[in-house]
């Protein structure tokens, strides 16, 4: 990296790389990969399962040095993503890591490339002071401008051809791009809706029988109950009004919306494992960890958090 | 000493199972658990049976006998490597 935008010794770099055309993502990553072997690093490379063996291949005989995950399973849900890179972390406790993340690829739905985004733009947060180096291929030819936007908002760095500059949009004041921070859009006519206070039981077999009747796996739908549930003893616990349940089918998945008056104000809960002894922090973290795509809102005005769950998987 | 638990166990529940489960904490002992007709568990029950565990010191184990699938889950996501804590099948 250029003079201009090297962070001090031991401290988060987090850069996105615009490219166009395979040999310049050859040229970037294998750049960077090398560069963090010949320093030492530990390197850790997901990214898409085509693009995996793409790099195996060029990185020669140096594949074996570096940990390769396929981002479409270990970033499915891009809220896994910042748990896992945590984990390799502390695996490793004093190396310098340096850590290729691509989470973000066109065939994403809306939902997720709003959450992907979010997932950037929490790295920051979940890695300040953290001696960790890392590249975040963002593919120009197929992906849309509003999404590259978003990634100068989300990066301190970007690098376009070749050369690395300080975002200027970069913003940690405001920390996630306007359109992935919009209130959600109601649920549908068709949804369900369900207020509850402290009935937990009726709340998790009325999303039980309609997530087991929409055609989830018993096993999934259990995954379900479970996430519904902690979502609404939060409401119980922190709050003092009614929440709301809304689910309904749609597009090959089931979604369940929770809704209260409560605030969450960690940006990062759910995506740290609380520590064993914790008294909190177990429940976001199971939600997170169990459904297919969880988008959470919280402010003043109170919490909604949709949870999505594929018929598919 | 074995404690059965039935039917669907969440947090409205804690003070009681906290009480039942002193029974067999204070005999000695491992501590087993049989939850084979236990069809739901929530975080706030399980961090109780693990923090139990914890408490029961390095030669005392608390054994999970038929834990539903969730339940597993919930062990497996949150309290992974808990000392004293033995989930089995039968």
């Amino acid at each position: 990296m250029g003079e201009a935008v090297t962070s001090p010794a031991g401290q988060l770099e987090h850069a996105a790389v615009f490219y166009a055309a395979e040999d310049e993502y050859l040229d970037e990553v294998l750049g960077f990969v090398g560069a963090g072997l010949d320093n030492g690093d530990l390197v850790f490379v997901a990214v898409p399962g085509p693009k995996l063996g793409l790099l195996r291949e060029h990185l020669n005989g140096r594949a074996g040095q570096v940990t390769f995950a396929d981002m479409t399973q270990m970033g499915a849900n891009p809220a896994w993503i910042i748990p896992r890179v945590r984990a390799f972390l502390d695996a490793n406790p004093g190396r310098p890591v340096s850590y290729v993340g691509e989470p973000i690829w066109e065939t994403r739905s809306a939902e997720e490339l709003c959450e992907a985004t979010r997932h950037e733009a929490l790295i920051n947060l979940a890695f300040a002071g953290v001696p960790v180096s890392i590249l975040c291929p963002y593919d120009t030819t197929r992906l849309d401008p509003g999404v590259i936007a978003n990634a100068e908002h989300t990066h301190p760095v970007v690098i376009r051809e070749g050369r690395p500059h300080p975002s200027h949009a970069y913003a940690e004041a405001a920390m996630f791009p306007e359109d992935c921070d919009q209130p959600l859009p109601a649920p549908p006519p068709h949804a369900t809706a369900l207020p509850y206070r402290d009935g937990l039981a009726q709340v998790r077999a009325f999303a039980g029988a309609y997530a087991r009747k929409a055609g989830l796996s018993s096993r999934r739908a259990a995954d379900l109950v479970i996430a519904v549930h902690e979502l609404a003893a939060n409401t119980l616990r922190h709050t003092s009004s009614d929440g709301v349940l809304n689910i309904w089918a749609s597009r090959g998945e089931v979604v369940c919306q929770v809704q209260d008056t409560g605030h969450v104000s960690d940006p990062l809960a759910g995506r740290c494992r609380p520590a064993p002894d914790a008294a909190h922090g177990h429940g976001l973290w199971v939600v997170h960890q169990l459904c297919d795509l969880v988008e959470l809102r919280t402010g003043a005005g109170g919490t909604t958090v949709r949870l999505h769950m594929r018929l598919s998987s | 000493m074995c404690l059965r638990l039935a039917g669907e166990a969440d947090l409205s529940v804690c003070g009681s199972l906290a009480e039942a489960l002193a029974v067999p904490v204070a005999a000695g002992g491992d501590v087993h658990l049989d939850l084979a007709a236990l069809t739901f568990a929530d975080v706030s029950v399980t961090r109780m049976l693990a923090q139990t565990a914890a408490g029961l010191g390095p030669d005392r184990k608390m054994v999970l006998h038929g834990a539903s699938p969730g339940l597993q889950r919930l062990v497996q996501l949150c309290w992974p490597d808990q000392p004293g804590l033995e989930v089995t099948d039968g």
